[in-house]
């Protein structure tokens, strides 16, 4: 073919490719909802964040203190070492003194829920973390000594 | 000498290029526009991801193989769990091997709208972009509502998968591979597939012969690109690929020449149709009840041992090199992926092509840099 007749068919080939794409956006311009949620303001009515997200979302870790039985499995199974626990045997009775979540730290892997045995260690559905202060992202979850729960009397599983 | 005399000029593209596909550098001779040589320089995003193998138990490294290729987090955690259980004997229950590939393609029609999409937005198409981010967010939603997270997406597990499939989730899906196998991809074809402009900027440009793909060791649909039928879901079949009817889309030069840009940005879309496939029959198969997970003891360890398993990604090979001297955790995992293959033939093909045209290369080959660098 003739050069510039294949530059001049390029030309309107090129023109008419476009607005068939056009005509799509154009399309979706006009008619199509708008899709986009403004965060966090405009979530919708009476809606909070925790509203937007799936059921199994995984967000902070959350402890059923009645539940533990501080057999400490969840802080073997994470692999970066964001749970501390320490539990202490006073009198007979098995004392959780320390439960720390690092959630700065933590990737929310979920292996550490998987492992609970008694469904004290599950996932809430928070996951606003901003804040000023990085050790505020320590949660601890025991202030002071509390007994550890018996597996027979909370199993769930 | 002359007045004026022609020298090569040492450019740098990047580390913060943003068209190079995270934190990627190229070192550029140039001759005028014209490029003489493009030499990648890698390793900005190095994590040490197989030296922290060593240290944590096997299980525990799961969330670790989802930052290996973070756009396609499944196909990576199926990898490595294949090669573990292939070491360690572990048997797969039905179900879950059917949740694994539901999950697995899933995240690979994903990761194609982001290579193909990306790519566009690097030519200057944003529109056409947009579009495939705005599927990609159904999936980020069905993929929420099967595992609970968006991104690092940790579903499998050493033995089955992490959770059944939630209620509702079926529909949602299928109604989701509806969409995009009878609307979706016809639309985006002629929205941007079929412009001749577009046409025009990646037909030709960095063309990559079957025999140089062998050479260089390319894998997945940047080999298959190049017109060799080569699927290792079908070639050498993991999980259970072996039982699900679909085609391995292969490069035709259909604007150009064979193994050109376009043929690998083309080969992606039509990957996305055949995903659908797969995905379709796995949820007419699934079986309603059954064990999600072989139940390991509590401190699982494999028998001491080495495996090479290599599982196909949506970059292309995956390959998993597992060591175990019988202990709670590996003794050595050697990571091989299909982007550091792409990277590696970068070098070759830009010898001679114009700068602008080596973002269309990058882009067509989809590479992502924590990938290369693990």
């Amino acid at each position: 073919m003739n050069a510039v007749a294949e530059y001049f068919r390029n030309i309107a080939d090129a023109v008419t490719t476009t607005i068939a794409g056009m005509k799509i956006t154009l399309r979706y311009w006009v008619k199509e909802p708008s899709i986009t949620v403004e965060y966090p303001d405009r979530l919708g009515p009476g809606k909070t964040a925790a509203d937007v997200v799936a059921d199994r979302f995984r967000g902070f870790l959350r402890l059923d203190l009645d539940k533990c039985i501080g057999c400490m499995q969840c802080m073997r199974a994470c692999p970066i070492n964001c749970i501390r626990i320490t539990v202490e045997k006073t009198a007979e009775i098995r004392m959780l003194t320390r439960f720390d979540v690092n959630q700065a730290k933590c990737m929310y892997c979920g292996l550490c829920v998987e492992e609970c045995p008694s469904n004290a260690l599950v996932f809430s559905k928070r996951f606003e973390g901003a804040c000023f202060n990085m050790q505020e992202l320590c949660v601890r979850h025991v202030t002071g000594p509390v007994p550890v729960a018996k597996l027979a009397a909370v199993s769930t599983k | 000498m002359s007045k004026y005399s022609t020298q090569e000029m040492v450019l740098n593209m990047g580390p913060h290029h943003p068209s190079t596909h995270g934190v990627l550098r190229f070192i550029l001779q140039t001759d005028g526009e014209m490029m003489v040589k493009a030499t990648p320089d890698i390793g900005f995003l190095h994590r040490g991801i197989e030296k922290i193998a060593e240290r944590v138990t096997w299980q525990g490294f799961m969330p670790y193989t989802d930052r290996i290729d973070y756009v396609a987090s499944v196909n990576c955690n199926l990898g490595y769990a294949v090669a573990v259980e292939r070491l360690a004997g572990v048997a797969v229950p039905e179900k879950a091997e059917y949740l694994r590939v539901i999950a697995a393609e899933l995240s690979r029609i994903a990761s194609h709208f982001i290579g193909f999409g990306a790519l566009l937005l690097d030519l200057g198409a944003v529109t056409p972009f947009v579009h495939a981010l705005r599927e990609r967010e159904t999936f980020n939603d069905l993929i929420e509502m099967l595992c609970g997270a968006r991104l690092t997406h940790n579903y499998v597990r050493i033995g089955g998968v992490a959770q059944d499939l939630p209620p509702g989730f079926a529909e949602k899906c299928r109604a989701f591979v509806d969409h995009l196998e009878y609307e979706f991809v016809e639309e985006f074809n002629e929205l941007i597939s079929f412009n001749t402009i577009l046409i025009n900027r990646l037909a030709n440009v960095g063309v990559i012969s079957a025999e140089t793909a062998n050479d260089y060791t390319l894998t997945g649909p940047n080999l298959r690109a190049s017109g060799v039928a080569f699927d290792l879901r079908k070639d050498e079949s993991y999980s259970i690929y072996d039982r699900f009817d679909f085609d391995i889309p292969v490069g035709r030069g259909k604007y150009g020449t064979l193994g050109d840009s376009y043929d690998r940005y083309f080969i992606r879309i039509e990957e996305v149709v055949q995903s659908c496939r797969i995905i379709r029959q796995a949820l007419d198969r699934l079986p309603q009840d059954g064990e999600i997970r072989t139940k390991l003891p509590k401190l699982f360890t494999v028998p001491a041992g080495e495996i090479y398993v290599r599982t196909e990604c949506p970059r292309g090979e995956l390959g998993f090199y597992v060591i175990s001297d019988g202990k709670k955790n590996p003794f050595r995992i050697k990571i091989r992926t299909g982007s550091f293959s792409s990277m590696t033939i970068i070098e070759h093909i830009s010898q001679g092509v114009m700068v602008a045209d080596l973002v269309a290369i990058i882009g067509s080959l989809d590479v992502v840099a924590p990938e290369i660098d693990r």
